[in-house]
C-alpha cells in the first residue's frame, strides 16, 4: 500500500481549473520534491492532502485510508504562513502539540529550541518572522510522523537559514517516513531529493528518481527544469 | 479531546473578557459603596459616574464577548491559525461542538456576572419593593417571586445573544464559502439570519395569535387593550422555546456545512 | 570528511567517487569502521537513500564490507587497495599526458617537466 495516494484530482476555484487530472503515488521512505513555478498548483495540492481544500473530484488515500482524524495523525504539515496563535509562548505552544499530537516529541522540540538560543517563554509575537518560521519547522519535525509535508520550507531565506533548515529536515525524519519538499528553488535543495515531481499549469509534467533523470538528461535537476520551461 | 479543544477556546475568549468581568465587578462595588455614602453633592455624582460606567461596562461585556467568540472563530478556521486546526488529528465535529459550546459557556458566564454586578450595584430592599410594584402583576400571576421574574428576565436575555452568536457563526461558515468578499458577506449574512429569527419568530407569534386573542393583544398598541397574565406567560414560555429551536437548527446547519469541509486560502 | 558536489551528475556516483579516494588514499583507514549511513549523510548533507546506495556500491566493488550488526568497514584486503590506487594513478597520469600533448608537448619533454617538479 502506497504512504499517499492521489487519484484523478480536479480541483476548480471560480471556474479556472488549478489542478486537472493528478494522479500521484509516494512510497515510504523517500525525500520527494514537489518542483514548480509559483502558482502553478503545489500549494493547492498540498493543501488538498491537508483538508484545507476539498477537492472538485477525485480521491486521495493516505495509508489506503481517505483523509481524516488518521491521515493527520500521520502528516506532519508544514505551511508557508506561520500558523501559530501569536498570543502563546513557546511553553504553551509546545503543550498545545503535546495535547494534540500523541507522536509529538517534546523533549526533541525543547532540545532543538534550545540550540536556537530562544528562552521557552518567549511569546510568540515577540519573535522576529525568521524565528516564528524556524520554530514551526522545529515543531513539524519534532512530530514522528510518516510523512512530512513542507510547502516552501526555503522561501526568501539566507544561506545561513537554509543549511539550518535542510539539517534540520535530514537530522530528523525517521527512516520510514517520506518527506514531501514544495519548492521552487530546485538548485537549493536538489541533492537531497531522492524523487522529484515536476508541476505546471495545475498538470503533473513529470515524476522520475532524481539520479536517474540526472543521468538521463545529463544535467542537473534545476536545469533540466528550467530547460523544460524556459524561465 | 473535546476537552482539549474548549481548554484552548475558552482561554482565548476569556483573556480579554476576564479583565472586562473584573472591571464591572470593581465598578459595581464601587457603586455600591457611593449609594451607602451621605447623601452630599460630590458622592452623588460620584455615584452616578460609577454607576454609569458599571452599566457601561455590562454591554461592553456582551460586546466583547460577541466579538470574541467570532474572531476566535474566524482565526482559528479560517485564518493563519486554520492551517493548524484542521489538520490536528481530530473531527470537525469535535472543533465545531467546541466553538459551539464555549459561545454558550462565556455567554453564561457574561449574563452571570452581569447579573452579579447588578446585585452588587443596586441591591437594596428599598429596590426590591420598588421592582416588585412594578412587577408585581406579572410576578403574582406568574405564580413566582420576583426574583424568578428577574432571573427569568436574564435567562431569556441569554437565549438572545446565544442566537445571535449562532446567527453569526452560519452567517461566517456561509460567507467563507465564497470565493471572495468572505468577510463581508459573512457579516451580510449573519444579519440576515438573525432577521430571519426575528421574521420567523414573530410570524409564528403572530400565527398563534390568529387562534388565541390573547396573543394577538401583543400586536395591538390600542392601549385600551392590556396585556394579560397568560399573554405573558405563554409569549415566555413562547421566546424560550422558539430560541432554543433556532439555536438547535443552526447548530445543525452549520455541523452539516462544516463537515462537507473547508476551503482556506 | 569534506564532499563537494556537482548537481550536474547523479549524486551517488559522485559520493562512491569521493568515498573511493578517501579510502585508496587511506584517509579512511584499512580495516576501520564507517559512521552509520545516517551520520554519514548528515556529514555530507545528502539524503539517507543516496548514501545507502553509495555504499552499497562501495561494497559491490568489495572496498567496504558489513560485518552481520556491527556496521560497515574498511575492507583489509591491500591488494584491492593497490589495485584501486594503480587505476587511479593510470587515470591521472593518462589525462595529463593528453592535456600536455595536446599542448604540444612530445613524450620526452613530458618527463623533463615531471623531473622538475620539485622546483615548481
Amino acid at each position: 500500500m502506497e504512504l499517499l495516494e492521489c487519484i484523478h484530482i480536479y480541483k476548480d476555484y471560480d471556474k479556472k481549473q488549478v489542478l486537472k487530472d493528478i494522479n500521484l503515488k509516494i512510497p515510504r521512505g523517500k525525500i520527494i520534491g514537489l518542483l514548480g513555478k509559483n502558482g502553478m498548483g503545489k500549494t493547492t495540492l498540498i493543501k488538498l492532502i491537508n483538508d484545507l481544500l476539498t477537492p472538485t473530484s477525485g480521491k486521495i488515500l493516505i495509508n489506503g485510508e481517505s483523509i481524516g482524524i488518521n491521515s493527520k495523525k500521520i502528516i506532519s504539515y508544514l505551511p508557508e504562513r506561520t500558523y501559530l496563535d501569536k498570543s502563546m509562548t513557546i511553553k504553551e505552544t509546545l503543550k498545545y502539540f503535546e495535547d494534540f499530537y500523541d507522536n509529538f516529541d517534546t523533549k526533541k522540540a525543547k532540545k532543538l529550541i534550545k540550540d536556537l538560543d530562544l528562552e521557552i517563554d518567549t511569546k510568540i509575537s515577540k519573535m522576529s518572522k525568521g524565528m516564528q518560521e524556524k520554530l514551526q519547522l522545529i515543531l513539524v519535525m519534532s512530530r514522528n510522523a510518516l510523512l512530512y509535508i513542507l510547502d516552501e520550507p526555503l522561501g526568501g531565506v539566507d544561506p545561513a537559514t537554509r543549511d539550518y533548515i535542510l539539517d534540520t529536515i535530514l537530522n530528523n525524519f525517521n527512516e520510514d517516513a517520506s518527506v514531501i519538499i514544495s519548492t521552487h528553488l530546485i538548485s537549493d535543495i536538489e541533492r537531497i531529493l531522492d524523487e522529484v515531481i515536476f508541476i505546471d499549469k495545475g498538470k503533473i509534467i513529470l515524476a522520475s528518481d532524481a539520479d536517474k533523470l540526472r543521468e538521463k538528461e545529463n544535467g542537473s535537476i534545476d536545469e533540466i527544469f528550467r530547460r523544460m520551461f524556459k524561465c | 479531546m473535546l476537552g482539549k479543544c474548549l481548554k484552548y477556546d475558552l482561554k482565548y475568549i476569556y483573556k480579554v473578557l476576564i479583565v472586562f468581568y473584573l472591571i464591572d465587578i470593581v465598578f459595581a462595588i464601587f457603586t455600591r459603596i457611593l449609594f451607602t455614602f451621605d447623601n452630599s453633592f460630590m458622592s452623588h455624582v460620584l455615584f452616578l459616574i460609577a454607576s454609569g460606567t458599571t452599566i457601561s461596562f455590562m454591554f461592553s461585556i456582551i460586546i466583547n464577548n460577541l466579538m470574541r467568540v467570532w474572531a476566535r472563530f474566524v482565526k482559528n478556521l479560517y485564518g493563519d491559525e486554520s492551517y493548524l486546526t484542521h489538520t490536528l488529528p481530530i473531527s470537525k465535529s469535535i472543533i465545531y461542538n467546541s466553538k459551539f459550546l464555549s459561545s454558550i459557556i462565556t455567554m453564561a458566564t457574561s449574563i452571570l456576572v452581569i447579573l452579579l454586578c447588578v446585585v452588587i450595584a443596586y441591591y437594596s430592599k428599598e429596590n426590591l419593593e420598588i421592582l416588585k410594584s412594578t412587577l408585581q402583576f406579572f410576578a403574582n400571576s406568574l405564580n413566582s417571586t420576583t426574583i424568578k421574574v428577574i432571573l427569568t428576565a436574564f435567562f431569556v436575555i441569554f437565549l438572545e445573544f446565544t442566537t445571535i452568536l449562532q446567527a453569526g457563526f452560519t452567517g461566517i461558515l456561509l460567507g467563507y464559502r465564497e470565493n471572495n468578499l468572505k468577510m463581508a458577506k459573512s457579516i451580510i449574512y449573519g444579519f440576515l439570519n438573525y432577521l430571519f429569527v426575528v421574521v420567523i419568530s414573530v410570524l409564528i407569534i403572530y400565527i398563534i395569535g390568529l387562534f388565541n386573542p390573547n396573543i394577538m393583544a401583543l400586536f395591538n398598541s390600542n392601549p385600551n387593550n392590556t396585556i394579560t397574565v397568560d399573554v405573558v406567560k405563554t409569549a415566555l414560555t413562547l421566546g424560550i422555546s422558539l430560541y432554543i429551536i433556532f439555536i438547535s437548527i443552526y447548530y445543525y446547519i452549520d455541523i452539516k456545512i462544516f463537515k462537507k469541509g473547508v476551503n482556506v486560502l | 570528511m569534506n564532499f563537494i558536489f556537482d548537481n550536474n551528475r547523479p549524486i551517488y556516483i559522485q559520493l562512491v567517487e569521493q568515498l573511493e579516494i578517501y579510502i585508496i588514499s587511506g584517509k579512511i583507514k584499512s580495516g576501520e569502521k564507517l559512521p552509520s549511513v545516517r551520520d554519514l549523510a548528515l556529514k555530507t548533507k545528502v539524503n539517507p537513500n543516496t548514501m545507502q546506495k553509495a555504499l552499497a556500491e562501495l561494497e559491490n566493488l568489495k572496498l567496504i564490507y558489513t560485518e552481520r550488526t556491527n556496521g560497515k568497514y574498511v575492507t583489509k584486503d591491500k591488494k584491492l587497495l593497490d589495485k584501486f590506487k594503480d587505476k587511479y594513478a593510470k587515470e591521472k597520469t593518462k589525462k595529463y599526458i593528453n592535456e600536455m600533448k595536446e599542448l604540444g608537448f612530445n613524450n620526452s619533454e613530458i618527463i623533463d617537466y615531471l623531473k622538475i617538479k620539485e622546483d615548481i
